[in-house]
C-alpha cells in the first residue's frame, strides 16, 4: 500500500527531516509512528498524503508515484486518504453535519446520499445528537471525533492521523483509540503518529520509531 | 456529467448564500459597479436619443436639381417621372421666375435683380430623398445628375454630415469609456473576490487537504464574481432609470417649446440584455483572475 525507498526530505533552509527512509506498509496494517516532536513523524505523514514532496527517493502510495504525481492528480489521491489532524481543522462557519458532508460534496456525491452517509458516520463516532451544533461548541474530544468522522465519511482505504489524542485527556484518548481499533478490524489501513504510550500498548499493532530522520522497527 | 451539474449547482447556491450573508458589502460593490457602468451606458443612451432627434428634425438633406436652359418637354417629363420613384420623399418644381422672385424678396437683392435684362436662373427641382445616410444621398444625387436635361445637382447635406461627424466622435468616446470602465469593473470584481478568498483561507486549505480540485475551490468564487457583476449591471439600470425619470419632464417641456413631439426613449430590452451580459462577463473575468492568483498565494504559504 505504501512503500518508501531511500526517501529523503530536506526543507528549504537545510533541515533534513527524513534521511534515506526505507519502509513498506501493507494493506490493512495498523502502524504507530512514535518519537519525540521534530523527529519527522508529521513529515512522513505529509509525504504520504502528497502535502509535501520527497527531496529524493521513490515513494509509492496505492500504486501512485508521489514524487512524480502531477498537481492535478493530487486531489484524487487524497480522496482515498482520510486525514485526522491534531488541531482538527474544522470549519466553524457551518454545523457538524456540513463539516462531515464536505468531502462527499467535493467528490460530487448526490446531496441526499451524502447526508445519509454523513449521518451514519456521525452516529458511529457518537455525535448524532450534536448534528446541528456548531463545532466550536463541542469539547476537544468531540471535535476530534468530528474530525475523524470527516476523514472516514468517504470510506478511505487509508487513514492517516497526526497526534489524534495529543490534546485530549486519558478518557477521551482511550475512546479515540478504541475507535481506530474498530476501523482496523474492518480492514482500513491506519498510520497513526503519536507520543501517547498508553494507546500503543492497548492496541498492539506495528510500532515504528523515528529518530533524527531515521526509522526503526520497535519490537514490543 | 451529473456530478458536474451537481458541482455547478452547489457552487451557485454557495455563492448566493455568501452574497446574502454580507448584504452591505454586496450592495456597496454593486453600487460601485453600477456607477461605473452607468457612465458609458448613459452616454450611449444620450447619443441614441440625440441621433433620433437628428432624424426627426425638419432640416433634412435636400438635393437641388438645376436643369439645362434648352431642355425639351420630353426630358422634363422623364425627370418628373424619375422623381416619383419610391426613394424620393418629396420633389418640388421651382420655375426660374419663381426662383428669381424668391431671390429678390428673400435676400433683399431687388436692386440687382431689377437691373437684369433676362432671368439668369435655371429651372430647378428641390428634391428630398427618403434616405438620410450620406452614401445613399450621394448615390441618389449622382444618379439624378446623369439624367438628360439636368445641368447640375447640388447635395445640401452639410448639416447632416456635421451632425454625423459629431455623433461619430461621441460614439468613439462611448466605446473608449466603455473599455475603461470594463477594466474598472474587472478590478472592482477582482478586489472583492480577493477579499473573499482571504477570508475563506481556512476553508480553502481544508478543502484541498480532503481532495478538492482547484476547479472545485475556484467555482463558487467565480459564480460570486459573475453574480456580483450582474447585480452591478442591475444597479446601473437603476441609476439610469432614476436619471431618465428625473430628465423626462424637463426634456418634454423643452421639446414642447420647440413644437417637437420628441420624447426620451428608454433602452431596448436587447440593449439591457447586452449590458447585463457584459457586466456578468466582466465580473466573472475579474473573479477568475483574482481567485487564480490568490489560490497560488495560498498554496505557496502552506
Amino acid at each position: 500500500m505504501i512503500s518508501f525507498s531511500q526517501v529523503t526530505k530536506r526543507y528549504p533552509g537545510g533541515h533534513e527531516a527524513l534521511s534515506n527512509i526505507n519502509l513498506t506498509i501493507e494493506q490493512g496494517e495498523l502502524v504507530f509512528l512514535i518519537g519525540h516532536s521534530g523527529a519527522g513523524k508529521s513529515t512522513l505523514l505529509k509525504l504520504i498524503a502528497a502535502i509535501e514532496r520527497p527531496t529524493s527517493g521513490a515513494l509509492t502510495v496505492s500504486g501512485q508515484n508521489i514524487s512524480r504525481l502531477s498537481h492535478r492528480a493530487v486531489p484524487y489521491l487524497r480522496r482515498n486518504i482520510g486525514l485526522v489532524f491534531q488541531d482538527h481543522k474544522l470549519l466553524f462557519d457551518r454545523n457538524v453535519i456540513e463539516n462531515v458532508v464536505l468531502p462527499l460534496d467535493i467528490a460530487g456525491f448526490d446531496r441526499r446520499e451524502a447526508l445519509k452517509r454523513a449521518r451514519a458516520v456521525i452516529d458511529k463516532v457518537g455525535l448524532l445528537n450534536r448534528e446541528k451544533a456548531n463545532p466550536i461548541s463541542l469539547s476537544g474530544g468531540e471535535q476530534q471525533r468530528l474530525c475523524i468522522a470527516r476523514a472516514l465519511v468517504s470510506r478511505p482505504a487509508l487513514l492517516l492521523a497526526d497526534e489524534p489524542t495529543g490534546n485530549l485527556d486519558a478518557g477521551y484518548a482511550a475512546d479515540i483509540m478504541a475507535m481506530f481499533r474498530d476501523f482496523h478490524q474492518v480492514g482500513t489501513t491506519l498510520v497513526i503518529a503519536t507520543h501517547d504510550d498508553r494507546a500503543i500498548t492497548a492496541l498492539g499493532g506495528r510500532i515504528l520509531r523515528l529518530e533524527h530522520g531515521k526509522v526503526e522497527e520497535v519490537t514490543a | 456529467m451529473i456530478g458536474w451539474m451537481r458541482h455547478q449547482k452547489h457552487a451557485l447556491t454557495s455563492a448566493l448564500r455568501r452574497l446574502r450573508a454580507q448584504p452591505v458589502a454586496t450592495l456597496l460593490t454593486a453600487l460601485a459597479m453600477g456607477v461605473a457602468i452607468s457612465l458609458p451606458s448613459g452616454l450611449y443612451l444620450m447619443l441614441d436619443n440625440l441621433n433620433r432627434l437628428a432624424g426627426d428634425l425638419p432640416a433634412q438633406p435636400e438635393i437641388s436639381l438645376f436643369l439645362d436652359a434648352g431642355i425639351s418637354p420630353a426630358q422634363n417629363q422623364a425627370i418628373a417621372a424619375r422623381l416619383k420613384q419610391p426613394d424620393i420623399a418629396q420633389a418640388r418644381h421651382v420655375p426660374k421666375d419663381e426662383a428669381l422672385a424668391a431671390l429678390s424678396s428673400a435676400q433683399d437683392l431687388s436692386d440687382i435683380t431689377a437691373g437684369l435684362t433676362e432671368n439668369p436662373l435655371p429651372d430647378a427641382w428641390v428634391v428630398r430623398p427618403k434616405a438620410h445616410a450620406r452614401e445613399e444621398l450621394t448615390r441618389i444625387s449622382e444618379s439624378l445628375g446623369k439624367l438628360p436635361g439636368v445641368a447640375e445637382t447640388h447635395l445640401d447635406s452639410q448639416w447632416a454630415e456635421r451632425l454625423q461627424a459629431a455623433l461619430s466622435i461621441g460614439r468613439t468616446g462611448v466605446w473608449m469609456l466603455a473599455g475603461l470602465f470594463a477594466i474598472a469593473l474587472v478590478a472592482i470584481s477582482g478586489n472583492a473576490i480577493r477579499a473573499q478568498v482571504l477570508v475563506r483561507r481556512d476553508e480553502i486549505q481544508v478543502s484541498r487537504l480532503i481532495g478538492a480540485t482547484d476547479r472545485y475551490i475556484r467555482r463558487p468564487f467565480i459564480y460570486l464574481g459573475a453574480l456580483q457583476g450582474l447585480l452591478g449591471g442591475l444597479a446601473a439600470g437603476g441609476v439610469l432609470a432614476l436619471a431618465g425619470w428625473q430628465l423626462h419632464t424637463p426634456v418634454e417641456h423643452l421639446a414642447n417649446l420647440y413644437g417637437s413631439a420628441f420624447r426620451l426613449l428608454p433602452p431596448s430590452s436587447s440593449e439591457i440584455a447586452v449590458v447585463l451580459g457584459l457586466t456578468t462577463l466582466f465580473g466573472w473575468l475579474g473573479a477568475w483572475i483574482s481567485v487564480t492568483r490568490a489560490l497560488r498565494q495560498v498554496e505557496s504559504t502552506r
